[in-house]
């Protein structure tokens, strides 16, 4: 064989050589270091940190080493540097095959190829591969070393875990039973969740439904645990004892107890959270004109431990007032398991809602949680209302129907009305004529209330004025005597006592829609005359017909602007029977004494004004003298506050004009020296 | 002491504003039969708001599902959580029950869960006595709604006092009428209203 191929060949021979020294070194300091941490682990516990600190050290140190070792004998790759390694050991070549390599002395090769070729460096080649498996050998003797060593503490350093410390088992020492105390928290499967062991821990939390194993080594002592003052099982190995249980569902107290000394472990609960879930469209309520079209839903679910499905949820509500239907269901219904986040999208076709104006839909996005041992969590997003507007608030799509403001309802109802005067007619055999006519008159001018009451309603609808009963009490010119005003009631509603009113088709709405009062005006009227003249037999089916009429009208439509209704005001003092009328004037509440001589002319001339009373010319008196009167009497002038009132809207106003004149008569005068009865001039 | 003031709770769904003469009816009964410093007008707190907090009793009551924001959420847990009570009244006659399930849902998710409260609980003693539990309204009566008398109110209670109150026994219908009409009743029927308003701030 030629030179050169010999050397490659003892080249060859050397590299596994240096390979198997490098692999020896490595493995003998690893080894090295892992049997030094099993003798300290024997001697003291060594933390979970520092043995799997020594761990990646050993691997380190082996590594650290096998590389040394192929560094110091890195030349064994060049060819040059093996012939020379082969000239030192077989000194008989004198440098042939040095030479023979070398390309500038190729014109020698015959002469060189012939010395090596009569020359033997198998020897070298052996001896070395021989010290290459020292290295091996004292790696084997190490790991033999290592049989020495409990399989316990073997097992702790070359595979560290929490909770391990139950292994190390070292002869002639009783360990305490209840330290160290390990406890593997295994959550429920749903969850996903990795099993935890803990070391000692003073408090041990996990998921509702985790199953609990707590262990402790077995020192021959019994060992007795208590949850909640309830004893649980405590099962006895033979190096350990262990309580299995779940997690309770609130926190609790658990009491380890062994020879006379006691451990306190907590046991915290953690709920599974519900899912949490954003609507992202439609992104605001809003008014959706028009009952077709579609709209986009999308949602973004999240949970702690996983989801299980989603889906939206739709509520129409139809109606106003007290009167309300709904609708409910359910579309895009998705399931999500086992991810912890995703998303949710469906398309919600309006037309197959059937919505109608006025409609309003309430949407959610909903979310189920995996949660089979508390749950399922059901968790919910905002709520959006698309609201359908109806076709005749199309100007101001902020008009909704709200609560009506409040009449006066202090005045008699109708309704009312119609019993009092029942009970009158049923007592009437038993009356005197002139207490019949007295009382009936009395429930004719609250029947004349209530009567003016619709007139305000009805002909501030129509005209957007105020009473035009009023205004013709007044003779204003532009207003209408009632006679009047009932001639023209009559022509407008064209009725048949006793007949419902039908709209005619050239009639606006707004007169349609008051038609009803009309009725309830004119009978009103009808009733009012019966009782004045005391025949409240005949006045009843007039009030009835006004009472339907009247619940004619509150079935119409009405659309009042949406806020908040004026606040009532209680009158504390009054309720309470502590304040004052305001209808009497203390003598101290009246201020300065009234000048005599003025107090003489506004008594003539409040005379001269109640004279031509009830006509308009003594109420417009009367008006004239309150502002006189404002300066010199301001108590007089507050006191026909009242009867002016009462004159316009129609009301006897006897006994308030009579408190008004009172108040400009001279106070009494007491006399010191009173003469004797019978004796006064 | 400062005056007890009549709160009614705005929120963002439904129609809060259905009965806008409850609370000026049940001012009125207070002054009536009670020497409790009140004032005359009761006022409307967003629930949420920190406003809530000035209040130690609001109402709230509506036809509409109720769906309460996450402020609005937020803000009834610290409510009930500082001692405040919150009465709830379905004013739908639990129609469909979509009221009352909503409210409900709403309410566990703020508060805590309703249970049947006792028709011996001191709230039923509190001022007047209901030896029967809760009045029944007429609006029960006449078969609206459900078509039935309850006879439980539903509660969550926090550290042994009512925090949440809810009705199904529609009392906003029953109350809704001004105070002035009160004379015509031959016995008055918002005397239960007393004793939750006495019941709020005693208790």
């Amino acid at each position: 064989m030629a030179a050169r191929p010999r050397l490659r060949r003892a080249r060859a021979v050397l590299l596994v050589g240096v390979l198997l020294s490098a692999a020896g070194w490595g493995i003998a300091c690893g080894t090295a270091l892992l049997f030094l941490l099993a003798l300290l682990d024997l001697g003291v516990a060594l933390p979970l940190y520092v043995r799997q600190l020594g761990l990646v050290a050993s691997a380190v140190v082996a590594g650290g080493a096998c590389i040394f070792a192929l560094w110091r004998n890195r030349d064994v790759r060049v060819l040059s540097a093996v012939a020379l390694w082969l000239e030192h050991r077989v000194p008989a070549m004198r440098y042939a095959l040095v030479t023979l390599i070398d390309e500038r002395f190729a014109s020698s090769g015959p002469v060189l190829e012939a010395v090596v070729a009569t020359t033997e460096w198998s020897e070298p080649l052996r001896r070395a591969l021989v010290r290459a498996t020292i290295p091996l050998l004292l790696a084997a003797l190490l790991a033999a070393s290592l049989r020495v060593v409990p399989a316990t503490i073997l097992r702790r350093i070359i595979s560290p875990r929490r909770g391990d410390i139950l292994d190390r088992v070292v002869t002639g020492i009783t360990p305490d039973p209840l330290r160290p105390l390990i406890v593997t928290v295994t959550p429920p499967a749903y969850s996903g969740l990795a099993v935890i062991t803990l070391e000692d821990p003073p408090t041990v939390q996990g998921l509702m439904g985790s199953t609990l194993r707590i262990e402790g080594p077995s020192a021959g002592a019994s060992v007795s645990a208590v949850l909640n003052d309830q004893a649980l099982s405590v099962t006895s190995m033979a190096d350990r004892w262990r309580v299995s249980l779940s997690m309770p569902d609130t926190a609790a107290p658990l009491w380890f107890t062994a020879g006379g000394e006691r451990v306190l472990l907590v046991l915290e609960p953690r709920i599974d959270s519900v899912p949490t879930v954003d609507l992202l469209t439609p992104e605001r309520d809003t008014v959706q004109r028009g009952l077709g079209g579609s709209l986009r839903l999308q949602a973004r679910l999240r949970d702690d431990c996983g989801l299980n499905d989603g889906w939206f949820e739709y509520i129409v509500s139809s109606g106003a007032g007290e009167n309300f239907t709904f609708r409910a269901g359910v579309i895009g219904r998705r399931s999500l398991a086992p991810a912890r986040a995703g998303g949710l999208s469906a398309t919600l076709q309006l037309e197959a809602l059937h919505l109608a104006p006025g409609d309003v839909v309430h949407l959610r996005a909903v979310a189920r949680d995996r949660n089979i041992v508390t749950g399922p969590g059901s968790g919910v997003s905002e709520t959006r209302t698309i609201r359908i507007p109806r076709a005749d608030e199309g100007d101001s799509v902020q008009i909704d129907p709200a609560a009506p403001a409040q009449g006066d309802s202090a005045l008699l109802s109708q309704r009312m009305l119609i019993m009092l005067t029942e009970a009158l007619e049923r007592r009437r055999p038993r009356l005197r004529r002139d207490t019949v006519v007295a009382e009936s008159r009395a429930m004719a001018r609250d029947q004349a209330s209530l009567r003016r009451r619709v007139a305000d309603i009805l002909f501030l609808r129509l005209s957007g004025e105020a009473s035009a009963e009023e205004a013709g009490d007044t003779g204003g010119t532009a207003g209408l005597s009632p006679e009047a005003l009932l001639r023209a009631a009559e022509q407008a509603t064209v009725i048949n006592r006793g007949e419902a009113l039908d709209f005619a088709e050239d009639e606006t709405p707004v007169v349609a829609l008051n038609k009803p009062l009309l009725e309830a005006y004119n009978a009103m009227w009808d009733a009012g005359r019966a009782l004045e003249i005391g025949e409240p037999g005949r006045a009843l089916p007039p009030m009835r017909l006004a009472l339907a009429a009247i619940q004619r009208a509150r079935q119409a439509e009405r659309l009042y602007l949406r806020g908040r209704s004026a606040p009532i005001t209680v009158d504390l003092a009054r309720v309470r029977l502590t304040g004052k009328r305001a209808d009497i004037f203390p003598a101290a509440a009246i201020g300065r004494p009234l000048d005599p001589r003025s107090a003489e002319v506004l008594l003539a001339r409040f005379t001269q004004a109640v004279e031509h009373l009830p006509a308009q010319a003594g109420v417009d008196s009367l008006l004239l003298l309150r502002v006189t009167a404002l300066e010199a009497a301001p108590a007089f002038a507050a006191a026909l506050d009242e009867p002016l009132v009462a004159l316009r809207a129609g009301r006897d106003a006897t006994q308030l004009l009579r408190r008004a004149r009172g108040l400009l008569l001279p106070s009494p005068a007491s006399v010191p020296e009173l003469a004797p009865w019978g004796l006064l001039p | 002491m400062s005056e007890f003031v009549f709160a009614t709770a705005e929120y963002a769904s439904g129609d809060w504003e259905s009965a806008p003469l409850v609370p000026a009816n049940l001012i009125d009964s207070l002054v009536r039969y009670t020497s409790l410093s009140v004032a005359p007008q009761g006022v409307v707190v967003s629930l949420g708001s920190a406003e809530l907090l000035r209040y130690p009793l609001v109402y709230l009551t509506g036809h509409l599902p109720v769906r309460f924001t996450a402020a609005e959420r937020a803000m009834v847990r610290t409510f009930v959580e500082r001692g405040g009570m919150l009465f709830v009244d379905d004013h739908n006659h639990d129609i469909d029950g979509v009221f009352h399930r909503s409210a409900t849902e709403e309410i566990a998710r703020a508060a805590g869960v309703l249970h049947d409260l006792p028709n011996d609980h001191a709230l039923y003693s509190a001022f007047f006595n209901f030896p029967d539990g809760p009045p029944t309204t007429s609006q029960e009566l006449n078969g609206w709604g459900d078509n039935l008398v309850h006879t439980h109110l539903l509660a969550v209670e926090r550290a042994g006092r009512i925090a949440v109150l809810y009705s199904s026994k529609d009392y906003s219908s029953e109350w809704n009428y001004h105070p002035e009409t009160k004379r015509f009743y031959a016995v008055d029927n918002t005397r239960f209203g007393v004793n939750i308003v006495v019941y709020a701030l005693t208790r």
